[in-house]
C-alpha cells in the first residue's frame, strides 16, 4: 500500500504534456477498469475504500479482490484529429464502461488517460431536461452540464435550434416533445458545442431518416476538425462513419486496424446465423445441393447431401459467377413449380433474390429426381457472411396466387471472400468503365 | 466556427485525487465550484422555478408553507401544553426563530446529503464538478429560507418582539451551521449510495439531538441530567447563537460557539477532501 503524498501541482488541466504528441488528441495507455460481481462485497469494497481515504491510505486498486473481474484490461490506443475510431464487440464486452472511463465519470484502476481539449459525450442525450422548462430554457440547462460557457451557448442558439428543427415549439415545455424532438435538441447541443473529442454511444438510432441523415453529415464535419470515438452494434453506420476500428471481447482488445472492414468482418464473424430451419409440406425431398464459383469448362459440381443439423459452409470468390445447383424429387400432385433462392445477412436481413420466374418461368414436375442449375453471372456482394434461403413454390397458374411446397433456411452459410476492403455497402456493382476525350 | 488556441490536456489515472496535497485539495475545489457558477445557476433555476411550474399559485407557496409552521406553535401556546419556562419574550416567537435555525442546519445537512443523490443519473451520465450540485442545493436552500425567515420576522413584529441590531451578523453566525451539516452531509451523501443505514441512523440522530438542544424549551431546567446533555451538545452553541443574535443581540454562549465553530469548520475541511478523493469510487457502485 501507498501512502499519500504531497504534489505541489494538480494534475488536472496542465496545459502541456510531455508525453501526448501534438497531433493525438486522445491517448489511453494500459487502461484496466474492475468490477465487482456481487452487489454486497461491491458496498462493501466501497466502505473499505471510503475508510482507507479517511485515515489517509492511498487503495491499491491494481489488484483483483474476492469477486472482482476485469471489465477491460490493458486497453490502449490512440485517436488523432480527423479519426473516427469505432469500438465494437458483443454486449458486455465493455464499451459502455471504456467510455465512460474516457470521459472521465468512472476512475481508471490502472493506465492513464490523456487527452486534449473538450470532450463532447453523446452518452445520454439530452441529460438533465426538465420537462416542464421549454426548449430554450433546457438548452442553457443542458450545455451548462456540458460544460458550456453562457456567452458561447448564446452565440450558438440559432444554430442550435436550427439544427434541431424545432423553431416553432422552441418556447414550448419540452414535456409536449415528441421522444424524437428531444432527441434532436439534445444531439444538436452535443454536436454544436465544438468538440475536440465526440464521443457517441449507440444514440443514432433513433430520430427520422432525414435527422439521421443529418446527423450523419453533423458528425462528418466534426471528424474533419476533430476526433469522434464511436460505439455502435450497427455495421452499417460504422462502415460509414469510421475509418479505423477496435474490437473489444470480454474486455480485451481483439483486433485494432486502420482497415475498418477487417474489424467489421472480424466482428460479424463472432456471430452465426443460428440453427437450420425448415418449413415443409411433406411433398418435397431435397438429395442434395450445392453453392460454388463456376466458370465454364469447371467440372461438374459435387451435390452435397443434407443433413438437418450442420450447416454446409462455402467460400465464395467476389465477382466471380456461382452456380446453385439443386437436387429434389416433388410429389406427382404438383404440376409446376418454381423457386427462390434469397440471400440474408446477419444484420440486415434480407439482401437479394433470384427469382426463378423471372427467367425460366415455371418448372414441370416429372416425377423423377431432377437438377435444377443457376447460375449467377456476377456475385456482387461484399465480402462477409451470409446464409442462403430456399424456397420452393407450387406454381397453379399466372393467375394464380403460388403456394409454397417448403422453406430450407441457413442450410447453405457462405462468405464472401474478397482480398481489398471495398465499402460497407452490401452490394458492389460491377460496371465496364471507358473514359472518352 | 471559433477555435480554441489554448486546448488544455486533461488526464485520467488511478488514485489520481490522492495525489493532490491536502490544501490543494480546497483550492481545486473551490475553482471547480467558480468555474461552473452557471451551471450553478442553471440547475438552481431549474429546481427552484421547476417545483412550482406545475402549481396553480406558483411561487406564492414559498410564503404559504412557513405561515402554517406559525400556526401550529401559535395553537400549541393557546392549548397550553407546553410549558417553557421564562425565555424573556412570547413563547411562540421564541420558538418561530429557534425551530428556524434548527431548520436551517437541518436544511444543509439534507442539502449536502443530496449532493450525489440528486443528480443520480446524470452523475452517471455526464462528467461535471459535483460539488457544484453542493452548493446548487445550499443556495436552494437559502433562497427558501430567506422568504420563510422574513415571514417569521414580521411575526415576531407582530407579537411585539423587535430583533436587535446584530441581526446583521446573522449570516456569519449561521456559517458554522453550514460547515457543520454539510460535513456530516458529504459523508453520508457517500456512504449512503453503499450503505443506506447510514442516512437513517444519523437523520434519527438529529430528532434526538432536536430535543437535547434547549429550542422550544428554556434552557433553565431543573433535570440535572439534562442541563449535562444540552452542555455536551455542540449545536446547542451553534443553532442557539443563531436565535440569540435575532432575539437577544448576543451568542448563546461566546466560548462555546467560537469552539464549535471552529471545530465544524475543521471537519469541513475534512469531509470536503475525503469527498474529492472518494466520490470518483463511490459513483461507480452507484447501481
Amino acid at each position: 500500500m501507498k501512502i499519500t503524498t504531497k504534489t505541489p501541482i494538480p494534475q488536472q488541466h496542465l496545459l502541456f504534456s510531455p508525453d501526448l504528441p501534438k497531433d493525438v488528441v486522445l491517448s489511453v495507455k494500459n487502461v484496466s477498469k474492475k468490477f465487482c460481481r456481487n452487489l454486497k462485497q461491491s458496498l462493501f469494497y466501497g466502505i473499505k475504500d471510503l475508510s482507507q481515504n479517511l485515515i489517509g491510505i492511498c487503495p491499491d486498486r491494481t489488484m483483483l479482490r474476492k469477486d472482482e473481474f476485469w471489465a477491460f484490461k490493458d486497453v490502449s490506443f490512440e485517436v488523432r484529429r480527423g479519426d473516427a475510431l469505432a469500438l465494437i464487440g458483443k454486449n458486455g464486452s465493455g464499451k459502455s464502461t471504456l467510455l465512460r472511463v474516457l470521459n472521465g465519470i468512472f476512475p481508471p484502476d490502472k493506465g492513464t488517460v490523456q487527452y486534449r481539449g473538450r470532450m463532447s459525450a453523446l452518452i445520454a442525450l439530452g441529460a438533465g431536461f426538465h420537462p416542464h422548462m421549454t426548449g430554450r430554457e433546457n438548452i442553457f440547462l443542458n450545455a451548462a452540464i456540458l460544460g458550456m460557457k453562457q456567452f458561447e451557448i448564446k452565440k450558438k442558439l440559432d444554430e442550435i435550434i436550427d439544427f434541431a428543427d424545432i423553431s416553432d415549439f422552441i418556447d414550448t415545455p419540452i414535456s409536449n416533445y415528441s421522444s424524437g424532438m428531444k432527441v434532436r435538441l439534445g444531439f444538436s447541443i452535443a454536436v454544436q458545442c465544438d468538440p475536440d473529442i465526440l464521443v457517441i454511444d449507440e444514440v443514432l438510432s433513433v430520430g427520422d431518416i432525414g435527422f439521421k441523415t443529418k446527423s450523419y453529415n453533423a458528425i462528418t464535419k466534426v471528424i474533419d476538425k476533430a476526433a469522434v470515438v464511436f460505439v455502435s452494434h450497427s455495421m452499417t453506420h460504422v462502415g460509414r462513419l469510421c475509418n479505423r476500428g477496435i474490437l473489444l471481447d470480454q474486455g480485451k482488445i481483439q483486433m485494432m486496424s486502420d482497415n475498418i472492414g477487417e474489424v467489421i468482418d472480424a466482428y460479424t464473424a463472432m456471430f452465426g446465423f443460428g440453427q437450420i430451419e425448415i418449413a415443409s409440406t411433406g411433398r418435397e425431398r431435397l438429395l442434395g445441393i450445392s453453392m460454388m464459383n463456376f466458370s465454364n469448362g469447371d467440372p461438374e459440381p459435387v451435390l452435397h447431401e443434407l443433413n438437418n443439423i450442420e450447416p454446409l459452409m462455402v467460400d465464395i470468390e467476389f465477382g466471380k459467377p456461382v452456380m446453385i445447383t439443386l437436387k429434389l424429387e416433388i410429389a406427382p400432385s404438383v404440376k409446376w413449380f418454381d423457386v427462390t433462392y434469397s440471400v440474408l445477412g446477419l444484420e440486415q436481413g434480407l439482401i437479394a433474390q433470384c427469382f426463378s420466374t423471372t427467367s425460366a418461368a415455371f418448372f414441370e414436375n416429372k416425377n423423377v429426381p431432377m437438377t435444377i442449375k443457376a447460375l449467377i453471372s456476377s456475385f456482387n456482394l461484399k465480402q462477409g457472411k451470409y446464409s442462403l434461403k430456399v424456397q420452393l413454390r407450387e406454381s397453379k397458374g399466372r393467375d394464380h396466387a403460388s403456394e409454397n411446397i417448403a422453406i430450407y433456411k441457413h442450410f447453405i452459410q457462405f462468405r464472401v471472400c474478397n482480398d481489398s476492403f471495398l465499402g460497407p455497402a452490401s452490394i458492389q456493382l460491377n460496371a465496364d468503365w471507358t473514359i472518352e476525350m | 466556427m471559433t477555435k480554441k488556441t489554448d486546448p488544455s490536456i486533461t488526464i485520467y489515472k488511478p488514485n489520481q485525487r490522492h495525489e493532490l496535497g491536502f490544501f490543494a485539495t480546497w483550492i481545486v475545489m473551490t475553482r471547480n465550484i467558480i468555474n461552473s457558477r452557471e451551471l450553478i445557476l442553471q440547475l438552481f433555476k431549474r429546481d427552484f422555478f421547476g417545483a412550482y411550474k406545475k402549481s396553480f399559485i406558483g411561487v406564492a407557496w414559498v410564503f404559504i408553507s412557513p405561515l402554517f409552521g406559525i400556526i401550529t406553535w401559535v395553537f400549541f401556546q393557546m392549548t397550553g401544553v407546553l410549558k417553557p419556562g421564562d425565555v424573556g419574550i412570547p413563547y411562540p416567537a421564541y420558538i418561530l426563530i429557534g425551530t428556524s435555525m434548527w431548520g436551517l442546519f437541518m436544511g444543509f445537512f439534507e442539502a449536502a446529503k443530496a449532493t450525489l443523490s440528486s443528480g443520480q443519473t446524470l452523475v452517471m451520465q455526464v462528467n461535471y464538478p459535483h460539488e457544484a450540485l453542493l452548493f446548487q442545493q445550499t443556495a436552494q436552500l437559502l433562497a427558501n429560507f430567506l422568504i420563510s425567515f422574513s415571514m417569521n420576522i414580521i411575526v415576531l413584529l407582530i407579537f411585539g418582539v423587535i430583533p436587535s441590531w446584530q441581526i446583521i451578523f446573522l449570516p456569519i453566525v449561521i456559517l458554522p451551521l453550514f460547515f457543520l451539516g454539510a460535513a456530516i452531509g458529504l459523508i453520508v451523501s457517500m456512504i449512503s449510495i453503499v450503505a443506506v443505514d447510514l442516512d437513517r441512523i444519523v437523520s434519527m440522530g438529529f430528532g434526538l439531538m432536536m430535543y437535547t438542544t434547549p429550542l422550544i424549551y428554556s434552557d433553565k431546567i431543573d433535570s440535572q441530567f439534562i442541563r449535562w446533555l444540552i452542555q455536551w451538545n455542540p449545536l446547542t452553541y451553534l443553532v442557539c447563537s443563531a436565535r440569540d443574535i435575532i432575539i437577544y443581540g448576543r451568542l448563546y454562549n461566546t466560548t462555546g460557539f467560537f469552539i464549535c465553530a471552529g471545530i465544524s469548520f475543521l471537519l469541513f475541511l475534512i469531509s470536503w477532501r475525503l469527498f474529492y478523493i472518494s466520490e470518483n469510487t463511490i459513483i461507480e457502485r452507484m447501481v
